[in-house]
Order: C-alpha cells, then structure tokens, then sequence
C-alpha cells in the first residue's frame, strides 16, 4: 500500500489542500503534487490498464519516461487524453480519468486478452491481414479497433491558449542540472547570448538531491550562488518547465513551453530557437531489469521510489525489495531504510560489489543477496511477494519473500535522443550498458560546423565530481574552437571524488529464464512488448533492429522507448547472436516527448487559421447579405441574394439585370502587375503568347500566357499606360504568380532588361459596370464622353467621377457594352456608393462571381482554372489566334512545333447543348464514346439568358465533331445526350460588346 | 529547417521566409534549340546526392533570386551568390574543396 | 490624383501589453532605380534630397523617410501633407527615367505598436533575429508574420510601424488581439 508520510516533500505545500477527482472518486493531494504523486498518496498504485493485453499497470516513474500512467485530464473544452499523470501538475478542481477500459479499470472485460496473449504476439496485426479476407473487415479490424489504444479524442473545441514563439540564441544550453548550470556560467560574459531550457519546474536536476545528508549545505550554498549568477547575468535567460523537443537543421531547436504554475490560464508555448551552438545537458534516464512479472503495478524504477519519496513525501510501500545490478540504487533503499521503512532483501544481480555504498546499506542492516534476482512476483492487482532465483539458471525459486513494492534498477540510460535528431552518431559503451555520444560523429551547423557538444549524464559522465570537473575544461575548449572572447573559466571543485559507482550490464533475469517466464518479461510497456515478441521477430528473420521494431511496434508508443530501448536492443542483439554494437540502434526523431497538436497549430486556430483576404468593397457587400466564394486567399461576393429568393432566382435576376439593364461587379481582386521600362515592350512579348510592343497608349489587348511545356499559365487585358509603361491584368488568383513569374524571367533570365515590375493589385480597385445601360450611368455623372467615338471598345481614359480619379477600361467579359473602373482602393467604397446610387434609375444591380460566370460561359469566354488545368493550350482552346507568327521567341513557342502539341486527337474546346434544355450537366461529367471517356465539361450552368442548360467542355478533335451528339456519363449513372456547338452561345458577332 | 544567407539583404533567412527554385544555371533552350535540348531544358533535373546548386528567392523579404550551394546529405551550405551568375563563383567552389576533398567541381 | 492620409488612430482594444494603433494609409511610393542610372539617382537627390539608405535601414528628412526594400527598390513614406506636391513633381519627373516613382499609398494599411514589449510581441510571429539589430538606426524590415507579408519600421525599441496589405487589415487586427492578451508576455524564469 502507497501512503503519504507525515512530514518531508521538497517541492509539495502541505498548508496548501488541493480536490481532485480520479475515475469519479473524491481525493485529495497537496499544492505542488503532480497527478502521479498524489495518486500514490491516496494509495491509486493500479491506474491503468496496458495497450493490447488489458493487463493491470501501475504508475512506473516520476518523470517524462513513464510508460504506463497515461490519464485523461480535465473537462469538456479543456480535456487532454493521454497525458502523462507524472508530468501534470496537480490543480484545484482537476478531473482525472484513467483510460483503456471497458467498463471500469478494475473490472475491464477486455483483461480476457491476456488470457489468449499468445495471439497476440509480435506481427499478429499484420497476420489479420493475410486470410481469410472478410475476417479483417468483419472480425479483426473492429475487434483490434475497440480493444487497442489510448484516451479519446476530445469532444469538444481545445479552448487552451497556444502559442508560438520565435527566439535567436548564440548558446542553447538543454537542462538545467549541475552540467547546464556549470556550462551556463562559464560561457557568461563572453559577448554570447545564452539561453537555457529546463524542463522541471526548478532548476538543479539530481545533485541536491543525491548529496550525502552531511555534505547537504555545502552543495546548497554552490546552488545557491550559481542561481545568484544566472539571475545577475544579462546574457543568460533561463526557461523553466520547457522541455526541447526536437532539433533539426541549421540549429533549428523547437521547445515546449508548459507554464502550469501561472497565475492566469495554463499557456503552452512552442518557441522556435534558432541556436547556434547547442549545449546537451539532458542527463539520463533510469532503465529497469526485465524479469517475470515485472509489469505489476507496485514496481517502480528505484530512482522515482526515491523522488516520490524526497519531492512529494509519498512511499511506494512499507516493505520494498530492491533489484539492481548497479550500486547507484542503493541510494533508494538508505533512505528508505533511515526512514525506518523495512527493506527485507536486496537483490544484487552482481557476483559481487565493493563500493562504499554497500558497506553502508549493509551496516543499516539491510539484508543483500549478491548473485540473485528475483524469478517471480505475486499478487495479481499489485505486488504481493517475490520469489528469489539464481541469476545464472531458469528461475527456479529459492525463497518468497512477502512485499508490497519492488524497486526495480537496471542502470542507466544516457538522454541522447536530442543528439541524435539531427544526424550526431551514437557509440556503444560496453563496460557500462548504453550508447552515448560520439564526440567524432557530432550534429552539423549550416557552416558545417560542430554544432552541438555533450556534457554530464547524457554524456555518460554521471559523477557529481567528474562534471564540475569536465564541463569548464570543455566550455573553455569550446569557446576557442569558436574563437569567442575566451576568458579561461575555472571553478573550484567542491565534491569530493568518490569511488566509482559501477553497473554491470545486465538486462534480462534469471538469464535462463523458461519460455513460460519469457512470456511474462515486458519490454516495453507502453505496447505491451514482450520478450518473447523479440525472440519471435528475430526467428522469423526480422535481423535488421529497424525492421524489428516495426514489426514488434518496440519503442513506437508515445515513451518512445524512454526505458525500453536498450533492453530491447539487447535481447535482439542475444536472439540474433550478434554483439550489441554489431546490432546498431533505431533512430531517435522528434519530439522527444508527446506535445499537443493544439500547439502545433499555436495561435493559428479559430480566426487566425487562415488569412481572409477582402477587397475594399467588403463591408458593403457584407452588408448588403453577399455569400462569399473563396477565390485563392480572396473572399468574393458569389451572389447577393434578396428576401426570400432562392439561389437560382437570384442568379437569374443578376445576370438578367446585366444583359437588359445594367450591373455592378466587385472585380477588386483582379491582379494589376505594372510593368516599366524602356524594355517593358520586350519584356511582354518574351511573356505574353501575343504582340504587346506594338499596343499604342490609351489601348487594351487581351493576353494570353504559357510556360515553356505551351499550356496555357494565366490571362488577362493588359493596357499601355504610355510610352514605357504597361498595366498587366491577372487572374484573380493567379496575381501572385504571375508577378513572381515576371520576376524570376527578369531577374534570371533577361536580366540584361531595363524593367522594373510592381504588383499594383492592390493599390486599385476595379469596379465592373456592365451592361445595355452602362454607358447611360456612367454618363449620368457630369462631364463624361463615353461615346464610341471618345472611347472605343478595347481604350480606356483616365477622368474624374465627381472628383474621385478614374480609369475607365472599355473591355467586356459578359459580351455587353460594358466598362471596367480602376479607382485608388480608399476611394472605391465611395466610387461604389455613388454608382449604386446613381444606377437606382436605371435599375442597378450588383452581380457576384458566379452570375460573372454564366455571363463569360454565355459568351465562350475561358477561365484559366475551368477551362484549362496545366495540360492546355491555346490551341486546344481555338485561340491560335493569339499565338504570335511574327514573333522571334517568347515563352512556350517551342513547344508549339512539338508533334504530340498538335495532333488532332487532343482535347479541344466546344460549346455543349444538352438535347433536354432543362436538364444541366454536373460537372466535371465525361464524355463517353465506344466505352471510352473522350473528354469532359469544365463548365456548367443554366442560362437564363438562353434559358435553357449550356456548358463548355474539352473533347477529343471535338472541333470537328461539330453538330454530333455525344453522350454524358457522371457518378450517378444516368447518361445525358448532348449537342457539341461552336462554344459561344450569344451574340457571336460582338455587336452588343462594341455598340 | 534551414537558415540561408540572403545576398541582398545581408542576412540569415529562416526557410519559411523563401521559396525554393530548384536547380541552378539551367540554360533557356528556345525555338531555335534542337528537340532532346529542349527536352532536356524542360524535363530533366540533376538529382545529386552530395552537393548541388539550387535556386532561391527570397519571397517574403526582398523578392530577389540568390543561389547557394548546399549537401544534401548533411545539409552543409557553402555559401549564397547572386543569380545573375552563369555558374558557381570560384570562392564558393574553392570553400567546398576545403571540406569536400573528393568534389570534382562543377559539372553543366 | 487626389490623397488622403487618415490620421485618426483608432486603438486595438482589450487588456493587452503594449499599445496598437491602427493608422490606415500612409502616402507612400515605391521607387525602384538602378544604382548605374545617374539621371534617375540624381533626381532622387534634387527632389526629396534623401541619401539612399543602407541595407535594411533607413534614411529620413523632412518627414520623408526613405526605407530599403532591396537593392534597386524603397519605399519612400511621408507623414506630412505638405510634402504632398513635393512627392508629385518627383513622382512625374522619376517616371520619365528608367526608374519608377509609383503611387503605392493604398496598397498597404498600417499600424502602429508602442511599448517597451513591442518587439516581444512580433517575436511571436516574425522569424527574425531582432537581437541583431543596431537600434540607433532606424530599421526597415520586410519578412513573414505567421502566412502573410509585413513591414516592420523599427523607430525606436519602443515605437514600431508595422505595414501589411490592405487586403489582410482585419487579420492583422485579429492577430494582434489574440497576441498582445496581457498574461501572454514572453517572460524568462531567471
């Protein structure tokens, strides 16, 4: 049983009584508790229930390796699944649910997996797949689907305050314990900018709390002035509760900020560090012992006994056994043991050991069995007893030993998963059991430089002494490679130096261990790995350790192999036969620990998703009940429907409107790219498909563009402003790319040119006013001559409209007498105003892009984007005549002489008149003739112009098909018959556009 | 996530600030080259593992093109240039050499 | 052509940590001239009487200021109406050169941040390396703010101009209030 003792806990305020509630329990814990402590406090040892075999599972560590104690935290819009309850701290109020149950953790009815676990081995998900076919679709998929897996995903909206933070640092320190603390003050005062990430909420890591109680005092006073240091020191910013997840290229480091002790909300935070030199002081982590039974809850690394017990004054239980193989655990047992807990046995997997420490446990009385280890536990929710066994042999029992906790320490395990994220090499300690950094293979910088160094635990320096020693030498060694003010920093060193603490490298016991007991080792916990999962991959030829983790899922869980990786990689290395170095390691990537997707996306959720654009007319067309249709990153009024109208009523209105009165488009978004120069000419014949040097001043010429493959890239009306100066028309969408597309011809191509481009979309915005009446409008204003003497179809003239200046185009795309206004945007709401006023008496309406559209599909005219889609050309679409003869080059001529570009059995463009007029084609619908898709409709409307169903379509040598009826095949299988036409179904001669 | 020096603006340029433009000093083939040239100017790219010379442009800053000179096994730049230059300037050529002894320069 | 500078500021409300102002336009041309074109160089010189400014700096008088966007591109801005006949004698003059003087008053909308924390609160969009900068200049920048484009005129650490497209003002109103929340300062813990 768990328990809270009466005094001690560094970091809980027993003043301070915190409520909380686990799976619908009342319990209570104290202020600076963390789930998992408290938890323990109210004795909750069994929290969980394990991944695939449903088996019972306790809290495990005190710290970010935990593999079993995943909780869902919180409520509603603030619920998180899959948390690790030894991370998150313990707040008023807090709801904790434990997860992987059905219908309670205590009474699971899924527990019944670990009865058929044999099925369950190594592969047997991919085994569902192989026969019989139906069985994973009707038996395996929905049974592993509800009996696999962590938390639920969250309901409701994540109403947590995310957000991302960018930092440039000279030095990223990583860890905040006696190594980063060192290297942080000897690199201050050298000029550089420092930052140090932290993850715990203090700084410090282990060595205050490892000290022998009689030298406490001393190190204290040595913390004490180091933080006195830090925080004197400009240079140095210090983050806490900040855990780096990840490094990448070019010193790119991103960390995880999870401020729970803030007044306000909790903030989680991504800061995005770009660090040129990165110091990793991530220390290392505590591995277990593989051995029978050694997944029951009550068994915990000896290291977090230890923690619950100094930070939180919580005991795993009253009578614990120690397994080890190292004498670093030791600790664990003297202070338990001074704290009057019994301690009936330790089991040392070593022959024999000599360290002072031992002496010490030993005349505290505690019992220690050298060469034993333990061969069974008891105890079916929790630890009951142990069986004791020989080391060497199969586990035959010599002895039980009634407990409620085991300890369990395997040695230790160096953090070098950041090291290895962004290409640093790992080496094989054998005399100590792990891999640490290789000093000659380290992570790169952008220059090629070294750019990360290693120094304390992660290191595989674990001596309070050694690192106090080591970490100045190599920080001053470090600051003249990188040839920085290099004041030699000396620090006196106030450990003394101990004999060494020595781990024989163990990692599975009793060595012999029976296939039945094999059955019951677990690797990794998280996914219920097992040993005998590893023996079987290696059987069944998975040799290579990354295949054989895939196929065992063996550090694949959210720990990420935290305390798994190297037990697994030595049982791979013992079934293969191989020595470990020969077996190599998977690959460590980011993050390093779990974070949320919410910080992900930071503050780039709900309205900051994605940037809207608007024109300048946008409040009037919010306000006056526009729909909107996305268009690239623009909002565009689609249609303004009236009252009670239907949709299809309000398009036929707008585009009647248009074609017997006059209408308003908001055209703002049309790309305006200026283009000047005494070369500007040249520049847009070297673009355009077309002649544009030879348009005068005051002229428009529509113009079409290609790449180099001849498929048709943007269009538009470009209009010569003067001698030098050309404005380039674009595609709503497509602006952008145009301007970068005349830049990177200008600036890498035809650099030799004397243009300058500026992208102008935004400086005007276009008004559209279209239709019979316009010009009536227009001149309603004084002082305009918009006849067609003063401004011929394709001229525009500058003016003003009631002291508003003005660029009146005469260009058309619906095929009416129409004009397009270019005015300064401020002005436009205004300008738009007045014409709305003005036009009352002409019955004005303002039309949306999608009565634009039926109005240019009733002409024949393309939308790049419809009509074409990257793979046409201006051939296909009856446009050779805006293919220049004359000209020398420009782009995409080239391929026009290709063969494959002119065959007659390309798709070309036609107007398609369905035999029933009612009945409109979906679009995007085929084609089909002899059983074979011949083309498709790019666009489709009701006319009601026409009044009847019209459509544009890409169809096979369809030019010459002329006057034939094809037939129309979409999704639901109903054919439609149609008519291919010539793709201009009104006014074909133009005369209402040049009236 | 790469860090590239901007010629134009004298400073390091997180990636997000750019756009990446592919291969470096292709030559424009045009109505008078012969087809496999075109073909080759149209469809064919270097695809070395080691070093190669790649186009940026710095879309959101200045808007100019630079070219670097980069490996993409280590991601090791060796420096930026302008675009204007018709292949890899001599100094970028001589700092790959000191880190890469086996490079055998530029190759068309 | 006719202008108008807005000069009411309307402030970006809530409990937030610095200060934004919402200016609107500011008249402003974009000049583009090759550095071997004399004519057009010394019609800059003649007419507003600024020196070019340096990479990413700034030049000023008059309250002109002159900003660099790129080698042959700035961004000349004026925060009085008097210079307004000024700007449209240079900007007829410099159009019959091979250089450009265009009219880009309307393109972007500004805003203005004041405060000690000012640049803390771009830090959290904007990729850039603030600690680099000389501050005794006045600095112009031009990168990302979370997906879209932005101009950062530092004046001072505590007085900076921000400029994006006008089409993009209210998602940079947006922006500034989820990011200015007063408890949401970058803080460091020693």
């Amino acid at each position: 049983m768990s328990s809270r003792l009466p005094q001690e806990g560094s970091r809980i305020n027993r003043e301070k009584t915190i409520d909380f509630r686990f799976n619908g329990k009342n319990l209570k814990g104290f202020d600076g508790d963390t789930v998992a402590s408290a938890l323990l406090a109210n004795n909750e040892l069994f929290v969980a229930r394990s991944f695939k075999y449903h088996r019972p599972r306790g809290i495990f560590s005190a710290g970010e390796e935990e593999p079993n104690a995943l909780m869902g935290i919180g409520k509603g819009s603030f619920f998180e699944p899959n948390i690790r309850a030894t991370e998150i701290k313990l707040k008023q109020n807090m709801n904790v649910e434990s997860q992987n149950h059905w219908p309670t953790l205590k009474f699971d009815f899924l527990s019944i997996n670990n009865l058929f676990s044999r099925f369950f081995a190594a592969g047997f998900y991919y085994k569902t797949f192989m026969w019989p076919r139906a069985a994973w679709k009707y038996l395996f998929e929905p049974m592993i689907r509800r009996a696999s897996g962590l938390g639920n995903v969250p309901r409701e909206y994540d109403e947590e305050r995310y957000e991302h933070i960018y930092h440039h640092t000279d030095v990223l320190i990583i860890g905040g314990g006696l190594a980063g603390i060192t290297a942080a003050k000897a690199l201050r005062d050298r000029g550089l900018s420092i930052m140090l990430c932290e993850k715990d909420c203090v700084m410090g890591g282990r060595y205050l709390e490892d000290c022998k109680s009689g030298n406490q005092e001393r190190y204290k006073k040595l913390h004490k002035g180091s933080m006195e240091i830090l925080k004197k020191s400009k240079d140095i910013s210090v983050k806490l509760n900040t855990t780096v997840t990840g490094i990448f290229d070019h010193g790119f480091v991103l960390a995880y900020e999870e401020n729970q002790h803030s007044k306000t909300a909790t903030k989680k935070a991504l800061w995005k560090i770009r660090a040129k030199t990165i110091i990793l002081c991530a220390g290392a982590i505590e591995r277990p012992l593989v051995f029978p039974d050694n997944d029951l809850p009550g068994i915990m690394l000896a290291i977090s006994v230890r923690d619950y017990l100094q930070k939180y004054g919580v005991l795993l239980g009253d009578r614990l056994v120690l397994t080890t193989n190292n004498d670093y655990a030791y600790k664990t047992v003297i202070e338990l043991k001074h704290r009057g807990i019994d301690i009936p046995v330790v089991l040392d997997a070593r022959a024999s050991a000599d360290n002072p420490i031992i002496k010490e446990a030993k005349d505290l009385g505690i019992r220690i069995l050298f060469g034993k280890c333990i061969g069974k536990v008891e105890g079916r929710r929790k630890v009951s007893a142990i069986g004791i066994c020989s080391v060497n042999g199969e586990g035959t029992i010599e002895e039980l030993i009634p407990c409620n906790a085991i300890a369990v320490s395997g040695g230790w395990t160096p953090n070098v998963n950041l090291w290895s994220h962004c290409g640093g090499k790992l080496l094989w300690d054998g005399e100590c059991g792990f891999y640490k950094p290789d000093p000659e293979n380290t992570p790169i910088g952008k220059e090629g430089e070294t750019n990360m160094l290693a120094l304390g635990a992660c290191a595989g320096v674990f001596s309070n002494y050694d690192i106090q020693d080591q970490v100045p030498r190599k920080i001053n060694q470090l600051a003249s490679r990188l040839k920085i003010k290099s004041k030699r920093y000396i620090e006196t060193n106030i450990f003394s130096k101990e004999p060494t603490k020595r781990t024989i490298p163990t990692f599975v016991l009793p060595h012999g261990a029976s296939k039945d007991k094999q059955n019951k080792m677990f690797i990794d916990f998280q996914n219920d790995v097992k040993l005998s999962d590893l023996q079987l991959a290696a059987q069944e030829g998975f040799e290579n350790v990354e295949h054989a983790k895939r196929y065992t899922t063996l550090g694949m869980a959210t720990d990420q192999g935290k305390t798994s990786n190297v037990n697994g990689i030595y049982v791979l290395s013992q079934s293969l036969g191989k020595p470990v170095d020969k077996i190599g390691h998977t690959t460590f990537r980011p993050p390093y620990k779990p974070i949320p997707l919410g910080l992900i996306a930071g503050q780039y959720a709900k309205k900051l998703f994605k940037p809207v654009r608007k024109t300048p007319i946008d409040k009037w067309n919010s306000l006056n009940n526009a729909i909107w249709e996305p268009v690239a990153d623009w909002r565009r009024a689609y249609a303004y429907p009236k009252g009670k109208e239907s949709l299809e009523e309000t398009l036929n209105r707008e585009v009647l409107s248009v074609r017997k009165n006059v209408g308003l488009l908001d055209a703002s978004t049309l790309g305006k790219i200026l283009v000047k120069g005494p070369d500007a000419g040249r520049l847009l014949d070297l673009i355009y498909t077309n002649m544009m040097s030879t348009l005068k001043a005051g002229k428009c010429r529509y113009g079409l563009m290609c790449n180099e493959a001849g498929f048709v890239f943007d269009d538009g009306v470009v209009a010569r402003l003067n001698d030098q100066s050309f404005l380039c028309h674009t595609t709503s969408g497509g602006a952008d790319r145009v301007y970068a597309w005349l830049e990177e011809w200008l600036q890498t191509e035809w650099h030799h040119l004397k243009v300058f481009i500026v992208n102008l979309t935004e400086q005007y915005s276009q008004i559209a006013v279209a239709g019979p009446k316009a010009r009536e409008l227009l001149q309603a204003f004084k002082s305009i001559d918009l006849s067609a003497e003063k401004l011929p179809f394709m001229n525009f003239i500058e003016t003003d409209i009631d002291n508003i200046w003005v660029r009146i185009y005469r260009i058309s795309f619906s095929g009416e007498l129409s004009y397009e206004l270019a005015v300064n945007s401020n002005q436009s709401e205004e300008l738009w105003n007045k014409l709305v006023k003005a036009g009352k008496k002409y019955k004005v309406q303002p039309y949306g892009t999608e009565a634009l559209h039926i109005l240019r599909a009733e002409k024949g005219f393309i939308v790049v984007g419809d009509e074409t889609d990257g793979t046409v050309t201006p051939h296909d679409l009856g446009m050779e005549w805006i293919v220049s003869k004359k000209k020398n080059d420009f782009i995409g001529k080239k391929a026009f002489s290709l063969p494959h570009l002119n065959s007659t059995l390309r798709k070309q463009l036609v107007g398609i008149l369905t035999l029933d007029k009612d009945k409109v084609l979906p679009d995007g619908c085929h084609a089909v003739e002899d059983g074979k898709a011949i083309g498709h409709v790019t666009s489709t409307y009701f006319s009601p112009t026409l009044k009847r169903s019209i459509a544009l379509g890409l169809i096979e040598n369809g030019r010459s098909r002329k006057g034939s009826t094809l037939e129309f095949q979409s999704l639901s299988k109903e054919s439609i018959f149609a008519k291919i036409v010539d793709p201009n179904f009104y006014d074909p001669e133009g005369a209402k556009q040049n009236e | 996530m790469l860090y590239l020096f901007c010629p134009t603006c004298q400073r390091d340029c997180d990636e997000t600030e750019l756009s990446c433009g592919g291969q470096a000093h292709l030559i424009r083939r045009d109505h008078a080259s012969n087809d496999k040239d075109f073909y080759k100017y149209l469809y064919e790219r270097k695809n070395d593992k080691g070093i190669i010379f790649e186009r940026w442009r710095h879309v959101y800053g200045c808007g100019k093109w630079f070219h670097t000179a980069r490996c993409t096994i280590t991601n090791q730049v060796f420096g930026s240039y302008s675009a204007k230059e018709v292949q890899p300037p001599k100094s970028i050529l001589a700092n790959i050499r000191r880190s890469r002894v086996d490079f055998k320069g530029w190759v068309k | 052509m006719t202008q108008r500078v807005p000069n009411k500021m309307n402030r970006i409300k809530g409990d937030t940590f610095v200060d934004v102002y919402e200016i609107g336009s500011i008249r402003s041309l974009n000049v583009r001239v090759n550095h071997e074109d004399k004519k057009s160089l010394n019609i800059i010189q003649r007419n507003i009487g600024i020196k070019l400014p340096s990479v990413q700096k700034t030049t000023e008088k008059n309250k002109l200021t002159l900003c660099w966007i790129s080698n042959d591109e700035y961004l000349l801005l004026s925060e009085k109406k008097e210079n307004d006949g000024l700007l449209n004698q240079f900007e007829k003059q410099m159009n019959l050169t091979t250089g450009v003087a265009e009219n880009t008053t309307d393109l972007r909308y500004w805003f203005l941040i004041k405060g000690n924390r000012s640049l803390d609160l771009l830090r959290k969009g904007v990729p850039l390396d603030f600690g680099k900068l000389e501050i005794a200049e006045k600095n112009f920048l031009r990168t990302r703010l979370g997906e879209i484009q932005i101009n950062i005129l530092i004046k001072s650490l505590d007085e900076i101009l921000i400029s994006v497209l006008r089409s993009h003002k209210d998602y940079m109103i947006d922006w500034f209030e989820v990011c200015s929340k007063r408890g949401t300062e970058i803080n460091f813990d020693l």
